[in-house]
């Protein structure tokens, strides 16, 4: 069969499109299929109203690979990091702010002034992070077959297994709830909420659910590289790159159909107007729920592994909200975050979990330059709230997110553009409206085959937040799909040699 | 130090695993006493005269999980170790005719097919996963368990022994096993089922103990625990023992005294005397003391450890882990004499499917609404209760048309956000006869007589710390080599020759015998 092209890439998010520069860069001719009208997936700019650019939906939360940048060659195209961790401040119930900061002393004399043990104990706190980070950092941002039991001689090693506490300590920890692995060290209520955060963003449970804590030390111990001009800026540049290295990049062209030959090997891709483009490999960069759900061909699949993929969870619990204003709110500059205590926002997700509005939510806050504008996630907004989400319903959201923000508003809201989890699902082609594709539920982390680099035909490899590598941190499913294929690849070319040999 | 007497080995509580435990050490010819604090014998397993002519279990009340192998090894039949297995699980309804489940397959399948035709055909795959799950299972619970970082040869052997049993599971039983180690109960069994009133009483199985949701990530494994049960080598069957399930610790109480253990009753020890790192003996509260080579005992670690031994002889880490160690119990009892059989107002005849398990879980919601409400510190309203009346089995606990309605409620947190237990006790009790009573419209005109047993009430009664039930709570950072705490998963305490035997330690909770009968083998020396 003879093609224009050698690989496809669905989906122009983040994972793809490293995908496709990592392919384009070892000259394999790529097309790259995206249904949105432009590239970025959920790091992609959107518009308010009156047509300011409005923040993605994705933040920084600084786990962006530094390896990863200079793989790619991210600076070339304009993309700059951080050298600094930049501030965190955590708005308190009971009014005040704490700030975080790299530097443990200068956080340490912030929050001392609301309590000073908790002051204290954020010293081990900020010490146990750093100390499970490497072994964390390793097992997912290792390029390899890391699936299920095959993971844990890898997991050994990360933690040096020989030293026996450490490796119990995180056993330990990992499968805590937020709650229990917080109260451990805080007592400041509001401080443990905001600490917890991104456990909830994780996967689908409250601060009373068990592995919260895995989640928050995977956050504390990766998020140290972040970049200038945030997600918005990680989507432009490696557009570029992929432009740059010759990528053929489609936008508002939606692959309706991964075509597989009898053998199960990937033919081609078909699009939503019936026309077919022949490929001998693809690069799923989607929701690997839509890849096993909609796009790939049953009968030729393993019966025990359509299973597991119709079981894929993905229910989604997080809205955004961006706020366009007329100038930058320098108390949540750069970034905040805001929720109103562990019990209550365990009370928070009950009534999520029976499709009403919460009270109060879990909030993450970034602030955007230009122009000025805060991009907000909350979390525990249901996927459907009970009587659907009218306009009422929709304002009456915005309006109990922007609640505990409105002292610190320098001014009037000008827009506001709010994407509850059942318009991310549509918007994005996210099932569930999870920003993780899938949750990242211990059991679904383990679950690697399913979601992981290689799935069961031939040619076809997945790379997205929904993979293994790919939730936090990321681009790295992009850069490890795109590897995986380029060796396999190479393999056969060698085979076909030796072969034609003999 | 003087004693008033010697022995090779002293057993502080007398539960089933302490008596076990007393057994295998008095077969072996060790000279054992066992110091039983309460005037019957068998802790949490135990039968009582409560009302005159009623032998309730007043705690655990049905038996599966005993090892088959520690029958054997103890002659416990002899002894009059007898269960009779049970035919059914019922769970009444609102509406229709509730569902019953059966141990014949074909009428379980009529009974699913009810409410979802699917569900009925993917019933039997069900079962059979889980059967096979509970086979690995018993690859684990019938051994101590091997630990991490220990090259020695058995250890390394034991974790080769287990990656064996893992992969004959093949494939797709390996997804299974490991989505079971680490899923909620509700979300492992969507993969199977539609029909939430099917998952119901299934899901309730995996949050049986501890203070968890259905779906809470972690409670797919307790659902295990219903499904590696054996009598009489039937596999994953549930049974009364005859008499009340003091019945078994009765058994194993004369098999220990049958190999020469003495056992003591009201002998209530308040401290194990530790000299040089060692434990020497132990003090009753009478003041009373004795001597022995090795203590062993069948109280929870925190108990053990904090309250008989002391702090002051405890590595730091040690007491920061035990402090860490979780209890929080969350479930009571009720336990009623009845004039007659309750009638169930949605299968009114006298039949069967009463002789069995019946459980009140209409639905998934209606138990994670009864964990919703507890988890902030209340009783459940509308409780999850696993109801069985034995007497209908074995005519021998109750007078002639007279019957014992037992109760497992859940959620009854130990630590409640306002008031007390002592308080709150009969307000729980109306609850539960409540809930019940609106599914069996008689039940209250049949009341003779009512125990509410609280969490606290546990806890002063049977020595359950935090009312728990399993003597610490079976989550996935509590097992294995990690029961009860790292470092200590074999029956060893950092105080040389003092053990643990309860079921504190691996295997967990349940009327097991696994925990007495490994904590043995461990202090002879035998390979385990
Ligand atoms: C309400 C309830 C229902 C249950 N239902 C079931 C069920 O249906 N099926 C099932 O398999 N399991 C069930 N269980 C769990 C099971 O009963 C327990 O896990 C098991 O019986 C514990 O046995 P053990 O020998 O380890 O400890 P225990 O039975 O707790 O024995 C400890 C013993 O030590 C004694 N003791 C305490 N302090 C002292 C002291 N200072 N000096 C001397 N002696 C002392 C106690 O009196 C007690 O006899 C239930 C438990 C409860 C509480």
């Amino acid at each position: 069969m003879s093609s224009p092209w050698d690989t496809i890439v669905i989906g122009g998010g983040l994972s793809g499109l490293s995908a496709a520069v990592t392919l384009a860069r070892a000259d394999q001719r790529t097309l790259l299929l995206e249904q949105r009208a432009a590239t970025g997936g959920l790091a992609a700019p959107g518009r308010f109203d009156t047509g300011a650019v409005a923040p993605p939906v994705r933040q920084d939360n600084g786990m962006l690979p530094l390896g990863l940048l200079r793989h790619l060659r991210l600076a070339k195209h304009g993309l700059t990091a951080k050298h600094a961790v930049p501030a965190l401040h955590v708005l308190l119930q009971e009014g005040g702010c704490i700030t975080v900061r790299s530097n443990a002393s200068q956080t340490e004399a912030s929050i001392a002034r609301h309590h000073a043990a908790d002051a204290k104990n954020y010293r081990r706190y900020a010490g146990l992070a750093q100390k499970v980070a490497p072994a964390l950092a390793r097992l997912l941002q290792h390029p390899g077959p890391a699936n299920g039991i095959r993971a844990l001689p890898l997991i050994l090693k990360g933690l040096r297994w020989w030293k026996m506490p450490a490796m119990h300590e995180l056993l330990r920890l990992a499968p805590m709830s937020a709650q229990d692995f917080l109260d451990q060290w805080f007592v400041t209520d509001s401080l443990k909420a905001a600490l917890a955060i991104p456990a909830f963003q994780a996967a689908w449970g409250g601060p009373f659910y068990p592995f919260g804590a895995l989640h928050i030390l995977i956050q504390e111990a990766l998020s140290s590289h972040f970049v200038t001009g945030g997600m918005a800026a990680v989507a432009t540049s490696l557009e570029r790159a992929a432009v740059h290295h010759g990528v053929t990049i489609q936008t508002g062209n939606r692959a309706e159909r991964i075509l597989l030959a009898s053998d199960g090997t990937v033919r081609g891709v078909q699009l939503a107007d019936g026309a077919t483009i022949a490929a001998p490999s693809v690069i799923a960069a989607c929701s690997p729920r839509v890849v096993y759900q909609q796009l790939i061909e049953h009968r030729h699949l393993d019966q025990g592994f359509l299973w597991q993929a119709r079981h894929l969870k993905s229910r989604g619990t997080t809205a955004h909200l961006a706020l366009l204003l007329n100038s930058v709110p320098e108390a949540l500059a750069p970034r905040a975050r805001c929720a109103p205590g562990i019990e209550a926002l365990e009370q928070s997700f009950d009534k999520m979990k029976q499709g009403e509005i919460p009270e109060a939510f879990a909030l993450e806050i970034e602030v955007h330059a230009d122009p000025p504008a805060l991009s907000v996630l909350a979390h525990f907004v249901p996927h459907t709230v009970q009587g659907g989400w009218t306009s009422e319903a929709r304002r009456e959201l915005a309006h109990r997110i922007l609640a505990p923000l409105k002292p610190h508003l320098p001014g009037p809201v000008l827009s506001s553009r709010l994407l509850t989890p059942e318009d991310l699902e549509l918007d994005y082609q996210l099932p569930g409206g999870h920003l993780y594709h899938v949750e990242r539920s211990p059991d679904q982390m383990l679950a690697q085959p399913l979601h992981g680099w290689k799935p069961p035909a031939k040619g076809l490899y997945l790379a997205s937040s929904g993979t293994t590598h790919g939730g936090g941190s990321v681009c790295t499913s992009g850069l490890v799909a795109a590897r995986a294929l380029l060796r396999a690849k190479k393999q056969s070319r060698l085979e076909m040699r030796r072969t034609r040999r003999f | 130090m003087s004693f008033g007497h010697r022995y090779d080995v002293i057993v502080i509580g007398a539960g089933h695993n302490g008596l076990i435990c007393a057994a295998y050490l008095a077969k072996a010819g060790r000279r054992v006493l066992v110091l039983e604090r309460r005037h019957v014998l068998g802790g949490a397993a135990v039968s009582e005269e409560l009302y005159p002519g009623f032998t309730f279990s007043v705690a655990s009340y049905v038996v599966s999980l005993f090892r088959p192998h520690i029958i054997r090894d103890l002659d416990l039949a002899r002894h009059g170790y007898h269960v009779i297995p049970m035919d059914c699980a019922f769970q009444p309804l609102p509406q229709g005719r509730g569902l019953a489940r059966w141990s014949d397959p074909d009428r379980t399948r009529r009974e699913v097919a009810h409410f979802s035709r699917h569900d009925a055909e993917v019933y039997p795959e069900f079962s059979l996963a889980m059967t096979r799950m509970g086979l690995l299972a018993k690859a684990v619970i019938d051994r101590a368990p091997p630990v991490l970082g220990s090259l020695r040869p058995s250890n390394v052997r034991a974790w080769a022994r287990l990656g064996r049993a893992y992969r004959h599971l093949g494939p797709h039983l390996q997804h299974v096993a490991q989505k079971l180690f680490t899923m909620s109960a509700a979300d492992f069994l969507d993969l199977w089922f539609e029909s939430p009133i099917l998952k119901g009483p299934l899901a309730a199985s995996g949050i049986i103990g501890t203070f968890k949701g259905v779906r809470t990530p972690g409670t797919a494994y307790v659902l295990l625990h219903h499904y590696m049960g054996e009598i009489d080598g039937a596999f994953r069957s549930w049974g009364f023992s005859r008499g009340g399930t003091g019945g078994v610790s009765m058994a194993c109480a004369r098999a220990a005294c049958a190999y020469g253990a003495e056992i003591r009753t009201e002998a209530s020890v308040s401290k194990v005397l530790v000299q040089g790192g060692r434990a020497r003996g132990v003090v009753l509260d009478n003041g009373d003391d004795f001597e022995a080579e090795v203590i062993v005992s069948n109280l929870d670690p925190r108990r053990t450890l904090e309250g008989l031994v002391g702090a002051p002889h405890l590595p730091s880490r040690l007491t920061e882990q035990l402090r860490r160690y979780k209890y929080d119990g969350s479930s009571g009892k009720v336990n009623l004499a009845l004039d007659g059989v309750p009638t169930f107002a949605c299968r009114p005849s006298v039949g069967d499917h009463m002789r069995g398990d019946i459980v009140i879980a209409p639905d998934v919601d209606y138990l994670e609404r009864a964990y919703d409400e507890a988890k902030y510190g209340t009783w459940s309203s509308r409780p999850f209760i696993n109801a069985v009346i034995p007497s209908l089995t074995d005519p021998s606990v109750a007078p002639p048309g007279k019957h014992i309605l037992s109760c497992f409620v859940q959620y009854a947190p130990y630590h409640l956000n306002q008031g007390t237990w002592q308080e709150e006790r009969d307000r729980f009790g109306d609850a539960v006869v409540d809930t019940l009573a609106s599914y069996m419209p008689d039940l209250k005109d049949r009341i003779l007589f009512r125990q509410v047993l609280t969490p606290w009430d546990m806890e002063q009664q049977f020595g359950l710390t935090e009312g728990n039930i399993f003597h610490g709570e079976l989550s996935l950072e509590q097992l294995f080599f990690q029961r009860p705490v790292p470092g200590m998963a074999h029956y060893r305490t950092p105080i040389a020759s003092l053990f643990l035997c309860g079921s504190g330690t691996h295997p967990g909770g349940g009327i097991m015998g696994a925990s007495g009968e490994l904590a043995a083998k461990t202090i002879l020396g035998h390979p385990t």
